[in-house]
């Protein structure tokens, strides 16, 4: 394959395209969040009194611990849904395989606004849930499924599920067969075969789901504004803040925040996921 | 299905069939109240078209679709431009800088939309804020659906090998025409896949949307949303449902073109 200067041609509009499109906005979110927009009257000034404010008031980490624990969570559930989902997504017939693949993919195309409006239909007070169990009488008065944390759990894991289940099942179609029959040939209980095989082999899927699945729940705006309740979430104060109250400054600092906090849970979970494993999965790759 | 595989199933099918129905249930909930079936006990009448209706008299929704496909066919369309080039370049580019390029490009995808979005806004403000009527939201979408178009197109290329690009350059055809009958017909599949996904994707996004909006430019998830917010009625089910339906024939022509499996990397023993 010839290297000429056309290639470099043919990448730059799109490079160009996330330098400007992407990198400016981040730059100014940055820039923004050291801003103050009341005093300065729009203009550019330097002051951590942003900062200050987020750190003095309980109130703004008390959301940001929310925010947090909604999303370890959720990702915990959704690894763990998922990784069941993705095992029969491999050991399974095509035609079922086929099946799995659209209910799985089909959701994620559906907006955010449909799925968590069909849930609101299902576990709200005149929901599906309420009126059969109310009809049946198994219970007098409708029960409150929503407006609290486990609901936007629950919201969340439904949305994000996708997410580790695919990455978890093509790390597992990945694994070379000949490993498999070798380890059953040696007698290796599946126990030992999930331990030893397995699980080394999926945790770069595992770790891929969980940061997409991780990320998405600390930016989800939708799902807890419609089924969540008093405790706050970050998306909500940022879109609050920022569109609301005009206050663009303050909205960017939470924003770099939000940024950093998916950033840091990552790194986090991609050093603790396939950090003990490393060692492992090269002796795999090496023998397979 | 080997022993080996066989061995390692742990009986879970029913687990899976219940995951199966809780991923289906709101959407089948939306369709279900859609049609009027949920009061079929009480009014009696079978299925109806009248939420359908409702929604179609209801003016944000309407302009809600109008905006969205504005939006999301001029983004498909630019962002395919921008993804297709890359995606042959990508392939024809021999540096130890394609990992850092690849990662770069894949980045819109990364970041939050929220974070997009307000430094989108902040941006536009900062610089003078001038009135681009659908210009933000396009700029917004294109950059957001730019990698999946890239992705496909390249995971088509990949697939092919250069090969047939070498064969067709040996033979003395130009590079113009080694684009327009080789290249591009091979990364057909993935070319068409990639702006599907990205058209679909375009109709359903939310949190970038949030920011770049204004009045006249509301998409149809920002129209529902907000109707939400004050309304309940099953018209709001009526739209949904045409997006889920739109979905599902999307899903399926997805799967004829290009193999849903592909579109995230599921094939067996592919390294």
């Amino acid at each position: 394959m010839q290297t000429s200067q056309r290639p470099v041609l043919l990448i730059g509009p799109a490079l160009l395209t996330v330098a400007l499109l992407l990198g400016l906005p981040l730059c100014m979110v940055v820039v923004a969040s050291f801003g103050q927009s009341a005093s300065s009257g729009g203009r550019m000034t330097f002051s951590l009194a942003n900062y200050e404010d987020l750190f003095s008031d309980g109130f703004y980490p008390g959301i940001l611990l929310n925010s947090l624990s909604l999303s370890i969570a959720v990702t915990a559930v959704t690894v763990i849904l998922g990784w069941i989902l993705a095992m029969k997504m491999w050991i399974c017939t095509p035609q079922t395989r086929a099946l799995l693949v659209l209910v799985v993919i089909a959701p994620l195309l559906v907006s955010v606004v449909a799925r968590t409006y069909g849930w609101l239909l299902v576990l709200g007070e005149k929901g599906f849930i309420n009126e059969i169990l109310l009809h049946v009488g198994l219970i007098d008065r409708p029960l409150k499924l929503l407006y609290n944390n486990a609901a936007v759990v629950f919201g969340l894991s439904h949305l994000l599920v996708a997410f580790p289940a695919l990455s978890i099942h093509a790390s597992l179609e990945r694994i070379d067969e000949s490993l498999l029959e070798a380890a059953y040939i040696a007698g290796a209980s599946p126990w030992r075969i999930f331990k030893t095989i397995l699980l080394p082999m999926t945790t770069p899927g595992i770790a891929v789901g969980s940061v997409f699945a991780f990320t998405l729940s600390m930016s989800a705006y939708v799902t807890p504004e419609l089924m969540g309740g008093k405790s706050g979430v970050l998306a909500t104060l940022i879109y609050q803040k920022f569109v609301v109250s005009y206050d663009w400054n303050f909205g960017a600092c939470l924003a770099l925040f939000l940024l950093l906090g998916s950033l840091f849970g990552t790194a986090l979970i991609a050093a603790a996921i396939t950090g003990p494993y490393r060692k492992r999965i090269a002796a795999l790759r090496m023998a397979s | 299905m080997t022993p080996a595989l066989r061995s390692l199933r742990f009986g879970h099918d029913a687990l899976v069939v219940l995951l199966i129905v809780w991923l289906v249930i709101p959407l089948a909930a939306i369709l279900i109240v859609s049609f009027g079936l949920d009061t079929i006990a009480a009014s009696g009448q079978g299925p109806t078209l009248k939420w359908y209706r409702a929604a179609w008299e209801v003016g944000s929704f309407r302009s809600g679709v109008r905006s969205s496909f504005i939006v999301a066919t001029s983004a498909t369309l630019v962002s395919a431009i921008i993804g297709i080039a890359a995606a042959i370049g990508l392939t024809r580019w021999e540096s130890r800088w394609k990992g850092v390029i690849d990662m770069i490009l894949l980045l819109p995808i990364m970041v939050p939309g929220l974070v997009i979005g307000l430094g989108m806004l902040a941006a536009i403000a900062t610089m003078g804020g001038a009135d681009l009527g659908y210009g933000r939201l396009i700029a917004g979408h294109l950059l957001v659906v730019m990698p999946y178009v890239l992705r496909t197109t390249y995971a088509s290329l990949i697939t092919q090998g250069g090969s047939l690009e070498e064969a067709a350059r040996t033979m003395g055809a130009s590079e113009w025409r080694v684009l327009r009958k080789v290249t591009l017909p091979l990364a057909r599949p993935g070319i068409v896949a990639g702006m599907l996904f990205a058209f679909i994707i375009s109709l359903d996004e939310v949190p970038l949307s949030l920011f770049l909006a204004d009045a006249h430019t509301t998409t149809l998830p920002l129209a529902v949303l907000s109707y939400l917010q004050f309304n309940f009625d099953p018209a709001i089910s009526a739209v949904s449902a045409a997006q889920i339906i739109l979905t599902l024939v999307a899903a399926v022509a997805l799967e004829r073109l290009f193999g849903l499996k592909n579109l995230y990397g599921a094939e067996r023993g592919s390294n």
